[in-house]
């Protein structure tokens, strides 16, 4: 009895001591559950509408944005300092190291796709991640509560606006891709999203932007805390723009560009040529035109008092100006020191104020310099235009000051000296203003005191593209330029200055001056490359380019003479092949073997 | 302060139960006696002799192993001996005599159990305190390298308190990914989990390490790194004991790179100019002041490794034990006080403090077992730790010290201009002497406790055999840092000189920074509690030659790290079944169902079973009595084990705060969301399904052969899914469990040991071998085949290979075009293995082994002894391993200015081109030089003289006449040369951090 009596107690005391001993130590599935802490989930972001919106945020942050920025952000740089003006006719980047090296030396290929040197890194440049989180948003914001329904919609239609402005640079870069059609879960196959046909593609883009036009503004009303979002004007600008690509003969042709297996896929073309696509384009531009010029809320930037190149600047500059479709923006202002704000170390040139040699991205040929007409709207060449080859700058149109720093144009309170020896070309061994001219677009005067730190916004979208866009496509469709297309064409020109184009062009002459038109309006603004693809121009690729070498006189007055020189061949000039007008698909996601066919001539 | 609370509770709660519970009385009936013996036949002296049935009946062998011992027939007799050989059997007859071996040996297998060596199943490598202490060490994972099959210890360099080994138990067998690392082994203290390094050497009575998948399974899904069992010291002499250690050690740096001095100096970095065709920076006059010295301050020439070091340090340690068996209560203390003082030389510049490195660390540790009663017994253990380290107050930690002077070249500047202020330029940042004493010091705290209490009841009453077991684990620590850091003032010169004669004309000086006060800072970086509950229910039976043992085990534990969010826990339910007939044959069965709070809710839980068995050949009839053949064994096991490292939290996307927008003219930033990686799903824990073979064996009477081959296949391993997964996801594409790699190998320890007489000798070998290949870790498509880090090992070194240096010009225009930068005569040329003309980052080969572990890790151990004087030495070394040499100044030389070292002197030169092997200087960075390449990958093998001993033991007559137990006095050399191929620096830690050390220590024990 004793012993019992003993071991009860003993077991008693076991069991105190462990319940005891274990107060936090349990077993079972509760434990193992894990501490609350300060995660944000999926659930924290559509709670609220303030976190909502913040996501969305996130996604604008990955639209196209075409000046070179500082620092990898969400947006990638694109071809490190260099623009996308460099692989063009119009500029030449002196660098050395930067993304353009990769195409003048040939050296680009699909294993050096997708980083930040290449000109639209495939999964680098983000465009995926945005479409990533307008999917995610647009499958969750209706979870969000107290807010109206037309609310809702309209931030819908603004996510729809992201994803489509992301495949129209996809589609513009690699013809037909991958359609995402909504947020790709865990494990999920890939061969889930359809890839689609260029023409498919493209419908794709449309039928995006017509599903979001009936939810967006016209103007957005709040322009002092909301200017920058997605309006039914910038929606309706954007589809002008990926139709006129979609109709133009890269893709709208009876032959594919380059045989391949992704053009018998009609993955790179539309397997014939329908002049009806022109038609589509052109109805596109001119339903915008005709709302824009019955309402009023848009026209071509011009204030009362401002020169021609006052009104220019401002038109491409200023956030908010009323000819802006769609803008996009990195950060608030451009960096407020010189050499900070990578544009201008980039770009601009030697700037002995501000201790910056230049790193030669900026280079503009004298080809470019060339193509600006006089201020009376003559082309150069004519012998009525007045040009003086001796003092070439003298009264030209004012789109090239703006446009290009020129030797004597007026700069910071002094003159540009462009000259060799001079304040912005000061020693041979500078890469910068080699060419005997430099950009001035987006740099202004490069001041501290002035320009620097102003507002800086990417003017992805401007109204005079899509007046240009109706007369080039309604000419195609049309067979000859209407009196519809010269006026459109001419509201471009007027802005500036310039006369009327002259009458009576043929199709092809008329064709020829609106893309001129087009590179002297948008220099730097990313459209030459797109236009010089689109119209398979292999010309433009493989001409000599050329620079200005200028030399000043050692007396007073002082006079200048230009020496044109032959730029350094591109690799294009002798081994051009058609498979460079699309980008190749990185050969990493090729290989991952779910069913991407790489564009032709990259296999 | 709650938890000590708790503590003090549960004390006072064994306290009552003591005061509860009276002792018992019981019959006793006959005596037995006997005699017990080793091997060879001698006498196995203070042999505890027990009653299992009766604990508190107990006796002691005598000089000649005789006992007599009250029982009843059919009693269980224990035998345990000091060096834990145990044996039972039931009593028989009245006199018997009882012979002890290795086979005997007790071999702890977990939670608290131990088995005889002759009954394992299961693969444990095993070492005991005798052996540990013959390497001395501050943390004694130091004291393990080549001592245990299967175990790999590798060197990381660092100070002495700070250095933690990387231990492997059979290699590798797993990779982390973003720099997590999943590789580190479960270490065990008393049947809790403890970092090794809190404990003192002097604490330690065993370390077990446990291998395959049967010896593992109990610790289910944290096993599959392997575990390190590690055993302290228990009462259990017959009388107090007092053992007294003390060693005073001189330390030494193991190798110092030879800078090269001012005059060298400066003509390799002419050299290296006029390779990259600039002009000499040091003219014929100031290469001459330089050699004579005559302008100590203007043409300087220190030697910084002489001004910043001493030749040697110095450690103490000092600690004292005692042990004792008395009635029911069987106890050991330990305290152990050790310090060290570092090697740096001018410490002692300021006033009330020296900024030397340095620490101390006192240890204690008291273990008791009580038996309350003849059926409940008690065990608690306290044990804890208080260390303090100082150093100077550098940004990072000493490798900043050491950093600034293997990179400082000897003409920098004076250690102090003629007008007594420290030398300094603006090209070189640091100067080494006065960052050591100049910066003041920071001190460096930590203090540990641990306590564990496991109460034992035995339930014969309610079902014979049964036994119940209950344990609670606290274990706490933390560190603070005090910051008292100031700044000094330096002062460059510059000498002028006559353009025409050369001569110095003057000087031009210009002053850097200031000095300060001390400034005062501190923070608590590092805090760690871990509390763990066990309950194990045991039950064993034995009927004719029959022996059934089994146990379940619940147990459940949390760990947390500083802050809420590291936090860990863990429960575990398992049990195993143990049976054996006839002492022939042996099998285990062990399933263990576990489950981790670092996992999602549906994969949290695991089963891990494992099945082992062993036939003891040496049993069989046709065996006993065999003259060759004392022993033999051979043992199979399967089983599955688990790894739960993941990173954690991974199973749900997370939202994070991203780049924002700026809309509107105006500065309003609009705050942007993103999404982080995606939901890793399904995310599992590795599981390794581990084979094993092993054969143990006693031959000849002398020899002990153990030998293990093993096969492992983990799976569920973390991995990257990036270079599968197509980007047109939009988002980090999730890691998945589905990684593979394959580990064999095989270990084998022979030890040969004999006892005759006044002599004895042993000696002893280990050799381990464990391969890894990558089967599946989502690799990104290569383009070629040889790229793949598939099907080679965790960490293969990868490079290209270097074919020679460029010639001239001509030899560059004929050579496929290398891309890194552009090549000049001097520099590498490398081999084009795709022959597509072009070197680039495509021509990437596997060079060498891997640069994690060594492939091959073994020992050698010898000993002997006559009459008290004795000598042990312990080599170590290891083989297919591969070092990246990629240290600034000491093997790339002049880049980004660092200094030049007597490595670099068979630089190609245009003279030496047909010699050189390695390539031109450069004082420019060399993107093609410098790319990863077989240049610089080096054979990491060594040998190494881990430790050499000769010692005295005070004869025994003289001993008894003073009283005395065991006594001994001994000098020591730990770490004292290595042969191997790096030569110029420790082929275990060759970048710049502290020197390893080579340690002479004169030690004495006395035992009373």
């Amino acid at each position: 009895m004793r012993i019992m009596k003993r071991n009860i107690i003993i077991v008693l005391v076991l069991g105190l001591f462990i319940s005891y001993g274990c107060e936090d130590i349990k077993l079972g599935d509760n434990f193992l559950e894990k501490a609350p802490g300060v995660d944000i989930t999926k659930d924290t972001i559509f709670s609220n509408i303030t976190n909502a919106q913040n996501f969305l945020w996130g996604g604008y942050r990955t639209l196209p944005y075409g000046l070179n920025t500082s620092a990898p952000g969400y947006k990638y740089q694109c071809m490190y300092a260099d623009v996308l003006e460099c692989l063009t006719d119009l500029n030449q980047s002196y660098a050395g190291w930067t993304g353009s090296t990769n195409y003048y030396n040939g050296s680009y290929t699909a294993a050096s796709e997708d980083w930040h040197g290449t000109k639209y890194g495939y999964t680098d440049y983000q465009a995926w991640a945005g479409m990533r989180i307008c999917y995610l948003f647009m499958e969750n914001i209706d979870k969000v509560p107290n807010v109206d329904q037309a609310y809702k919609n309209q931030l819908k239609a603004e996510a729809r606006m992201i994803i489509a402005t992301n495949y129209t640079d996809l589609y513009r870069n690699y013809g037909g891709v991958f359609w995402i059609n909504h947020a790709y879960t865990t494990n999920e196959e890939i061969s889930s999203f359809p890839r689609l046909t260029a023409q498919a593609t493209c419908d794709s883009i449309v039928a995006m932007i017509d599903k979001a036009v009936p939810d967006l503004p016209w103007v957005i009303a709040d322009q002092e805390t909301w200017e920058g979002r997605f309006t039914k004007a910038g929606a309706l600008g954007l589809k002008a723009r990926v139709l006129l690509f979609n109709a133009s003969p890269l893709f709208n042709s009876s032959t594919p560009y380059l045989a391949g297996k992704a053009s018998d896929q009609k993955l790179t073309w539309h397997g014939d040529y329908d002049n009806n696509l022109w038609k589509k384009a052109a109805d596109a531009a001119h339903e915008l035109i005709v709302d824009v010029e019955s309402t009023g809320d848009y026209k071509l930037y011009h204030i009362d008092g401002n020169t021609f190149r006052q009104d220019f600047q401002g038109a491409y500059y200023l956030r908010g100006n009323e000819e802006i479709l769609i803008s996009t923006r990195y950060t608030y202002k451009s960096d407020a020191s010189p050499t900070g704000y990578m544009f201008i170390a980039s770009s601009g040139p030697a700037d002995q104020d501000y201790g910056s040699s230049g790193w030669g991205c900026g280079n503009v040929t004298d080809d470019y310099v060339e193509m600006f007409p006089m201020a009376n709207g003559l082309p150069i060449n004519d012998p009525a235009s007045g040009y003086d080859p001796a003092n070439p700058y003298a009264n030209r149109d004012p789109r090239l000051y703006e446009t290009v720093m020129t030797n004597g144009d007026a700069f910071r309170g002094r003159t540009l000296e462009l000259y060799m020896g001079g304040r912005e070309r000061p020693s041979a061994g500078n890469n910068a203003a080699v060419t005997g001219a430099s950009v001035r677009k987006f740099i202004l005067d490069a001041d501290p005191t002035t320009s620097l730190g102003s507002v800086i916004q990417w003017p992805y979208l401007r109204l005079p593209e899509i007046y240009l866009s109706y007369a080039e496509a309604s000419n195609e469709f049309e067979g000859a330029p209407s009196a519809e297309a010269y006026r459109c064409v001419n509201i471009v020109r007027k802005r500036v200055g310039l006369g009327d184009l002259a009458t009576g062009l043929s199709k092809e002459q008329f064709r020829e001056a609106v893309i001129t038109e087009r590179a002297l309006e948008f220099g730097w603004e990313g459209v030459r490359w797109y236009d010089l693809i689109r119209w398979k121009r292999e010309g433009d690729f493989t001409k000599t380019l050329h620079g200005v070498n200028i030399v000043r006189s050692s007396t007073t007055p002082y006079t200048f003479t230009y020496t044109k020189f032959d730029l350094p061949a591109r690799f294009w000039k002798t081994s051009w092949s058609p498979k460079w007008y699309l980008s190749a698909f990185p050969l990493s996601e090729v290989n991952k073997n779910y069913g991407l066919i790489q564009n032709p001539g990259w296999e | 302060m709650k938890k000590m609370e708790h503590i003090s509770k549960i004390k006072h709660f064994c306290l009552c139960l003591l005061l509860l519970i009276t002792s018992m009385g019981f019959a006793q009936n006959k005596f037995f006696s006997g005699s017990v013996n080793d091997r060879d036949g001698n006498p196995l002296v203070g042999a505890l002799v027990s009653i299992k049935e009766n604990p508190r009946t107990k006796v002691f062998t005598d000089k000649e192993g005789k006992f007599e011992i009250p029982g009843e027939k059919g009693q269980t007799l224990e035998i345990t001996t000091a060096n834990q050989l145990f044996k039972s059997f039931h009593l028989d007859t009245d006199k018997m005599t009882v012979k002890m071996d290795e086979s005997d040996k007790l071999i702890p297998i977990g939670y608290g159990m131990e088995l005889r060596k002759e009954e394992l199943t299961s693969a444990i490598g095993f070492v005991e305190a005798d052996e540990l202490n013959q390497s001395s060490a501050i943390n004694p994972a130091n004291t393990l390298y080549g001592k245990i099959p299967g175990l790999t210890v590798l060197e990381k360099g660092g100070t002495n308190w700070n250095n933690n080994p990387n231990l492997y138990i059979r290699g590798v067998e797993t990779f982390g990914i973003g720099g997590f690392s999943n590789t580190n082994i479960l270490t065990i203290v008393d049947g809790f989990e403890q970092p090794i390094s809190s404990l003192s050497t002097a604490e330690i009575e065993s370390v077990a390490v446990l291998k395959d998948a049967a010896a593992l399974a109990m610790y289910g899904m944290r096993g599959a790194n392997g575990v390190l069992l590690v055993t302290t010291k228990k009462g259990k002499g017959k009388n107090l004991s007092v053992d007294v250690n003390y060693e005073h050690g001189i330390t030494k740096a193991f190798r110092l790179p030879q800078l090269l001095d001012s005059y060298d100096y400066a003509n390799a970095v002419n050299q290296a100019r006029s390779n990259d065709g600039l002009t000499p920076l040091y003219s014929q006059s100031a290469l001459d002041r330089y050699k004579s010295g005559v302008s100590p301050y203007l043409f300087p020439n220190v030697n910084w490794l002489n001004e910043s070091l001493n030749e040697f340090g110095m450690s103490n340690k000092f600690d004292i034990s005692f042990q004792q068996q008395a009635g029911s209560i069987r106890s050991f203390t330990v305290l152990n006080y050790e310090n060290e003082t570092g090697l740096l030389k001018p410490v002692n510049l300021n006033p009330g403090y020296s900024t030397q490195i340095g620490y101390y660390r006192f240890n204690f540790r008291t273990n008791i077992d009580i038996d309350l009663t003849k059926s409940t017994k008690f065990s608690v253990n306290l044990a804890g730790n208080i260390g303090e380290s100082t150093r100077p107050s550098t940004l990072n930690d000493e490798s900043d010290i050491f950093s600034a002077i293997y990179n400082t070249p000897s003409l920098a500047f004076p250690v102090k201009t003629r007008d007594n202020i420290w030398g300094g330029s603006s090209t070189f940042p640091t100067n080494p002497v006065a960052m050591i004493s100049s910066q003041g010091y920071n001190v460096l705290g930590n203090s540990e406790i641990s306590t564990n209490f496991i109460l034992e009841q035995k339930l014969d009453k309610i079902v014979k055999g049964l036994s119940a077991e209950a344990g609670y684990s606290y274990d706490k620590s933390f560190e603070y840092l005090d910051i008292r850091s100031k700044q000094y003032k330096y002062k460059q010169v510059n000498p002028v000189l006559d353009p025409s004669t050369g001569a110095i004309t003057d000087s031009v000086s210009t002053l850097y920074g200031n000095n300060t006060a001390l400034a005062f800072s501190h923070a608590v970086p590092v805090q760690r509690q871990r509390t763990t509950g066990l309950l194990n229910l045991k039950y064993e039976a034995d009927w004719n030659d029959n022996v059934f043992r089994s146990n379940i085990l619940l147990q459940s534990e949390e760990l947390i790290l500083t802050g809420q969010n590291n936090t860990y826990r863990h429960e575990l339910a398992g049990g195993n079944v143990h049976y054996s007939k006839g002492g022939k044959y042996f099998a285990d069965l062990s399933l263990s169902y576990n489950g981790t709070n670092v996992l999602p809710v549906e994969s949290r839980f695991g089963l891990f079973p494992a099945v082992s068995v062993a036939w003891k050949l040496s049993n069989e009839k046709w065996l006993i009595g065999s003259p060759i053949i004392n022993d033999l064994k051979i043992r199979a096991s399967w089983g599955l084990s688990g790894n739960d490292q993941v990173i954690q939290n991974i199973s749900t996307s997370p939202f994070i705060g991203a780049q924002g927008y700026y809309f509107t003219a105006n500065n309003i930033y609009n705050y942007g969301y993103t999404e982080g990686r995606l939901a890793s799903t399904p995310l599992t824990y590795e599981t390794s399904n581990k084979s094993n073979i092993g054969l143990d064996a006693t031959l000849l009477g002398m020899i002990d052969l153990t030998t293990d081959v093993f096969y492992d296949k983990r799976t569920g391993i973390l991995i990257e899914s990036t270079g599968t997964t197509s980007g047109v996801i939009g988002a980090y594409t999730p890691y998945s469990s589905t990684g593979i790699v394959e580990n064999k190998g095989f270990e084998a320890g022979i030890n040969l040991y004999r006892n005759k007489g006044n002599f004895t000798y042993h000696l002893g070998g280990q050799l381990s071998f464990a391969i890894n290949k990558i089967i599946n870790m989502n690799e990104a498509y290569q383009p070629e085949d040889y790229l793949k880090r598939t099907g080679h090992s965790i960490g293969q070194a990868f490079g290209l290979q270097s074919i020679g240096f460029f010639k001239d010009a001509a030899d560059i225009l004929a050579s496929p075009k290398q891309t890194f930068s552009i090549v000049q005569p001097g520099d590498i040329k490398y081999k084009d293995q795709n022959i597509d003309g072009v070197i680039n980052s495509y021509d990437q080969i596997p060079i060498g082994y891997s640069t994690l572990n060594p492939e091959f890790y073994f020992s050698g151990s010898i000993g002997c002894e006559y009459k008290g004087l004795g000598f042990d030495a312990l080599i170590q070394g290891t083989a297919n391993q591969t070092i990246y040499l990629n240290t600034p100044s000491l093997f790339w030389p002049l880049i980004g200015n660092t200094t030049i070292t007597k490595f670099s002197d068979n630089a190609w030169t245009p003279a030496t081109a047909g010699t050189a092997t390695l390539p031109r200087l450069t004082t420019l960075g060399n993107a093609n030089n410098y790319q990863p390449n077989s240049t610089w990958y080096a054979n990491g093998s060594y040998l190494k003289l881990r430790s050499v001993q000769l010692y005295y033991d005070l004869p025994k007559q003289l001993l008894s006449k003073l009283k005395l137990n065991k006594t001994r006095i001994y000098v020591e050399g730990l770490d004292l040369f290595s042969v191997d191929n790096i030569k110029v620096a420790d082929p275990e830690a060759i970048g710049t951090g502290y020197p390893t050390v080579s340690t002479i220590l004169l030690g004495a024990q006395i035992g009373f």
